[in-house]
């Protein structure tokens, strides 16, 4: 697979999640935020992470690597601490989130794809700016 | 809800068939147009689903109309969203196609959300 190939299957990957989390979250906080708040606005969260690491991906500057780095790192911080909190104090999330039980409501996917998306990252710095020389 | 698995079936296959060609070059242009031909019968089925509620009695609307109209969006603004380049800065490049995993992914995405869009009915 090129590497632009790889770059977009990770856009078009955080493309979907930042609508199907950004939808989601917004119909969840306009119509019933009181019955599971932390969840909710971990929902929104979420969708803005993957929205930062959409946009970042789609340059291929070393600035936006550099944010999209960060993003995914969130990202991927994120969807353990919640996963495991879910699992834990099922209590605090009365309804699901994107991360809650690692994913488990979108395959998995949300598990697998900050780790995809730092090993792709990792591996592929961004090309030499033509201006800077 | 069988035509909505019915085209999410269809959708999947189309999506296997999209990632197959990646190994295929001759099927990648069978694929892309099958891909608009797809985004075409989305579009009417999704417009025909929308008419049937808004004339619909209020008792038989979906529970939530929100959540209805936000999958019938995604069914059919996922495909050209995911697909659709971004123009060059240099207008003398060549914008290539998206790739056909992106076609795959965004076949597999809308399949979902067909499913869903008759499961919020």
């Amino acid at each position: 697979m090129k590497a632009s190939t790889g770059r977009q299957v990770l856009v078009a990957c955080y493309a979907v999640f930042a609508v199907a989390a950004g939808a989601r979250s917004l119909v969840q906080i306009t119509t019933r935020f009181d019955e599971a708040p932390l969840a909710y606005t971990l929902s929104l969260v979420a969708a803005v992470i993957y929205l930062v690491a959409t946009l970042a991906l789609r340059r291929t500057s070393e600035r936006a690597r550099r944010v999209a780095i960060a993003a995914v790192g969130v990202e991927a911080v994120g969807v353990v601490v919640v996963g495991t909190l879910s699992l834990v104090r099922e209590e605090w999330f009365p309804d699901q989130t994107v991360w809650s039980e690692f994913g488990i409501g979108y395959l998995f996917i949300p598990l697998v794809l900050p780790f995809a998306g730092l090993w792709w990252l990792l591996r592929h710095p961004a090309p030499p700016d033509p201006e800077v020389r | 809800m069988a035509l909505a698995w019915t085209l999410a079936a269809a959708l999947v296959v189309l999506a296997a068939v999209a990632a197959a060609a990646t190994r295929v070059p001759s099927l990648e242009r069978p694929v892309r147009v099958a891909a608009l031909v797809a985004e075409g019968v989305l579009l009417g089925v999704t417009l025909v689903d929308l008419g049937l509620v808004l004339l619909a009695d209020t008792a038989d609307r979906p529970a939530s109309m929100l959540t209805h109209v936000g999958y019938a969006t995604a069914t059919v603004g996922l495909l050209p969203l995911l697909v659709w380049r971004q123009p060059p800065e240099d207008p003398e490049a060549v914008v290539e196609p998206a790739s056909l995993w992106v076609v795959a992914i965004a076949l597999l995405a809308v399949a979902v959300c067909v499913v869903r869009l008759a499961q919020t009915r």
